[in-house]
């Protein structure tokens, strides 16, 4: 049977992403139907919503990725079949494009209060388009200086949404409904133009060279932010964070920065500036306590688009303890993260500055001022900080460790554990805000804080006897003793500040006890990693 | 000196199953210090699988291995600290350079000798400026041949090295390197496809057939004892009675009888049954290579 070249390249995309569509498929079904059973409030349905368009939108992503190199391109034995180059550019995109807006339109008629007309579900696809050819483009090595990529994305992304809010927006706001449409297709045609530009400099072999111009801002890169700079690299361990570092270290400051770019320039519209500041500080941390997790299980991949994170054999076979490599990982996850925060902090701090509408900020410090005076208020400030960024980290390097662990079983036991994981995310996305904010369950919470910490250090003393046999093969002193001052001093540091805070003896108690427990956590992943990092290493 | 410091890998009845599939069954073998030890077989004969049990990327569930005295799943430092090791498609990061990525293995390893490693660069006609995915696959084998020899291991493991070096570089090059490396009393386990490179560097070969490691001999006692015997038989040839006779095959009443052993006892167990010899001849590793792939008969040599 002779197929239509459109249909033949059409299933060939499906070949491509065939395992990556059906799991998504899959997993979005089940992620409706539970979110329809849990019935989650409106904003966490609208939060899953973005991830998961996110997530599909990385499985639509026609390319040929290869990761030692971190090149991706469009797939080489497709470039030589006889279909027209505007074709070869046009399937991929419409393909991902239809089935992004299917899924993100099903989802808002299903399962959430808003009702769009068709003139705003027809706005509201051609956005995910323009953004979806735009990503193509970029992906199929338009240009190959990375922090070119990522500024166009980000002034990309910048323009669909303003138009799309301009065309959602009853009071036809920013830019107007004329200048949304206008923007818009403007927007999408040209990045169709350029992902298939990208695709006739793939034909002819010249795609991701460097151009005179090109090399220039290469070389300015280089100096400015120091990409080839080597560190002198006093052993393995110190050269495998640099690696990690250097590969992994930069995906959470660089997503952060998307974010956080987004925001500020957001507030370069008066209509935006005027609104209260709460709502592009409340995005930044969102989307703080979404990614970092996230990006925390990254450093056990292998290959993004590999399903099972595994070591690869020339890691594996560098001669690094498991605890040693464990540890480069989790240190270079730490510094990341720690990065990941200050970026954070600055964007909150000069929302604040650039806003017109401060006016909740200041009243909700105020309040805090009045309450604690001056230093106590701080003092809050930084432990809800400390608490921020050590339970993120917690959480990636939890996720990390998982990934190692259910590469190494069997994939049958791994789904089932996946479906529990997922299963016990939704209880916990559903009932965690109604039991924190219930006052029963919360006096609770405070009566049995000590409880609680003391469980917690049980379930850590099983976890280091179960540990003790890996981390008895490298020295174990020399290995858990930074470990151990980082657990003394990141407690020490919550305790006084918590004894700032003017508050009931009962809520300081309770208060001591979280920052141990939350202390206590952070021990979890450290001592698992290296044990799940040896089952993946030696199978 | 013992037994037990005098082999650097002692491997002791070890078999691996991948689901149904034996990948590899009670393999028993000793590496002493200072040879180079030949690995051939088919694809999928359990090279691989043998050689990462050697640098612990595989836990021995049946068997034991040890690496310089050591369990390499237990102790990977100590002991991956003394290989050098070079696999079949070398996973370099792309994105370093050759300088980069020498600079980061130094840190490995304390005996790392910088200026050997220029010198193996140079020799190897590498540009050390330029980024590792840059090169072509071959430049990228050097590479990896340079920082596998760089810290002067005592064992050098070399998984189809020649899967990416041309052929120039096979002959000059990964032979001058396993030369130097034997001749300095450290070892070579060299497993690879290509039997004429293996017949001009290996002390020692090893046979592996689905799984099962069906010879391990001196490389001069492999090429003395391989032979085949071309006999007239009318019907079907007994020749399985014959001791270290491991195939044969028939043609218009011509056989073809391959054995292992003396060639004068095969001759002699073939009178006895009434063949008359037509041809008589020694074989090349690559035809030995060729009839043992097709058998596998345990060994029974001739007498």
């Amino acid at each position: 049977m002779k197929m239509a070249p459109i249909t033949a390249l059409g299933w060939e995309i499906f070949g491509w992403n065939r395992s990556a569509l059906l799991m998504n498929a899959a997993i979005g079904a089940a992620l409706g139907v539970a979110v329809n059973v849990v019935g989650l409030a409106g904003p966490m349905s609208i939060m899953l919503l973005v991830s998961f368009s996110l997530l599909l939108a990385s499985s639509f992503s026609y390319i040929d990725l290869n990761t030692r190199s971190s090149r991706a391109g469009f797939p080489r034995h497709i470039l030589v079949l006889p279909v027209a180059t505007w074709m070869l550019a046009l399937v991929p995109i419409l393909g991902g494009a239809v089935f992004i807006s299917a899924f993100v339109l099903l989802w808002l008629r299903f399962l959430t209060s808003i009702r769009l007309s068709f003139v705003e579900q027809l706005a509201l696809a051609g956005a995910i388009t323009a953004l979806s050819c735009w990503m193509q483009a970029m992906s199929w090595e338009l240009i190959r200086v990375r922090l070119a990529k990522l500024a166009v994305l980000v002034i990309v992304s910048l323009l669909a949404t303003l138009s799309l809010v301009s065309l959602l927006s009853e009071h036809a706001l920013l830019l107007g409904r004329t200048g949304g449409t206008v923007t818009l297709l403007m927007t999408m045609s040209c990045g169709y133009f350029f992902a298939w530009m990208a695709l006739v400099r793939s034909r002819r072999g010249d795609a991701g060279e460097a151009g005179p111009s090109n090399k220039r801002l290469r070389t300015h890169g280089v100096l400015t932010f120091g990409n080839s700079r080597m560190p002198e690299l006093a052993s393995g361990v110190e050269a495998q964070k640099w690696y990690e570092s250097r590969v992994f270290g930069r995906l959470l400051p660089i997503c952060l920065m998307i974010v956080c770019t987004l925001s500020l320039s957001m507030l370069l519209f008066d209509a935006v500036r005027s609104k209260p500041s709460g709502i592009e500080i409340g995005l930044v941390l969102l989307a703080f306590f979404m990614v970092s997790p996230l990006v925390g299980s990254a450093y056990a991949w292998k290959n993004p688009q590999l399903p099972r994170a595994m070591l690869a054999p020339f890691f594996a076979a560098l001669p690094l303890d498991d605890v040693e490599l464990a540890f480069a990982k989790l240190r270079a996850s730490a510094r990341s993260h720690l990065l990941g925060v200050m970026i954070v902090l600055v964007t909150i701090a000069a929302i604040i500055v650039l806003s017109d509408n401060n006016a909740k900020i200041e009243g909700i410090w105020t309040n805090l001022v009045a309450h604690q005076g001056t230093v106590g208020a701080y003092c809050v400030l930084l432990l809800l900080a400390l608490f921020a960024a050590v339970l993120t980290w917690m959480a990636g390097a939890l996720l990390m460790a998982a990934a190692f662990y259910f590469a190494a079983v069997q994939w049958k036991n791994g789904a089932l554990k996946y479906l529990v994981v997922f299963l016990g995310l939704l209880a916990f996305l559903k009932y965690t805000g109604w039991f924190l904010l219930n006052r029963v369950t919360l006096q609770l919470l405070l009566v049995h804080a000590h409880t609680i910490a003391w469980v917690l250090l049980a379930v850590v003393l099983i976890l280091a006897t179960l540990s003790f046999r890996d981390y008895r093969r490298s020295n174990p002193l020399a290995a858990l003793g930074k470990v151990l001052a980082g657990f003394v001093a990141m407690t020490a540091i919550s305790l006084v500040l918590i004894w700032q805070v003017r508050m009931s003896a009962q809520l300081h108690w309770a208060l001591s006890c979280f920052a141990i427990t939350t202390s206590l956590g952070a021990l979890i992943p450290i001592l698992r990693l290296p044990v799940e990092i040896a089952s993946n290493r030696h199978r | 000196m013992n037994q037990q410091t005098e082999n650097i890998i002692d491997i002791r009845n070890l078999s691996r199953h991948f689901g149904n599939k034996a990948a590899l069954q009670d393999v028993t073998l000793q590496i002493p210090r200072g040879k180079v030890f030949g690995v051939v077989g088919e694809n999928g004969a359990g090279k691989t699988t043998l050689i990462k049990h050697i640098l612990g990327l595989l836990k021995a569930k049946q068997g034991s291995v040890s690496v310089f005295g050591m369990d390499p799943v237990q102790q990977p430092r100590r002991v991956l600290s003394r290989i050098g090791y070079l696999s079949e498609q070398p996973d370099y990061p792309e994105w370093m350079t050759v300088t980069q990525f020498t600079n980061y293995m130094a840190a490995f390893y304390e005996t790392w000798d910088r200026r050997y490693a220029t010198e193996l660069l140079e020799m190897m006609n590498v540009d050390p400026s330029k980024k590792i995915g840059e090169l072509s696959k071959g430049q990228q084998a050097r590479v990896g041949l340079c920082a596998a020899q760089a810290h002067r291991p005592e064992l050098l493991l070399l998984d189809e090295p020649s899967s990416g070096l041309d052929p120039v570089a096979r002959n000059e090059i990964l032979s001058a390197v396993i030369r130097t490396v034997s001749n300095e009393g450290r070892s070579v386990l060299l497993s690879s496809h290509l039997l004429d490179e293996v017949e001009r560097v290996s002390d020692h070969l090893v046979f592996f057939s689905q799984g099962s490691m069906v010879l391990s001999e001196p490389m001069e006692a492999v090429l003395s004892k391989h032979h085949q015997v071309i006999v007239r038989f009318a019907g079907s040839l007994p020749w399985q009675k014959i001791p270290g006779v491991f195939k044969a095959s028939e043609a218009n009443s011509e056989w073809q009888v391959f054995g292992y052993g003396e060639m004068e006892a095969s001759i002699h167990g073939l009178r006895n049954l009434g063949a008359e010899i037509l041809e008589q001849r020694l074989l090349s590793l690559n035809e030995a290579f060729l009839a043992r792939s097709q058998s596998r008969l345990p060994l029974r040599e001739a007498a």
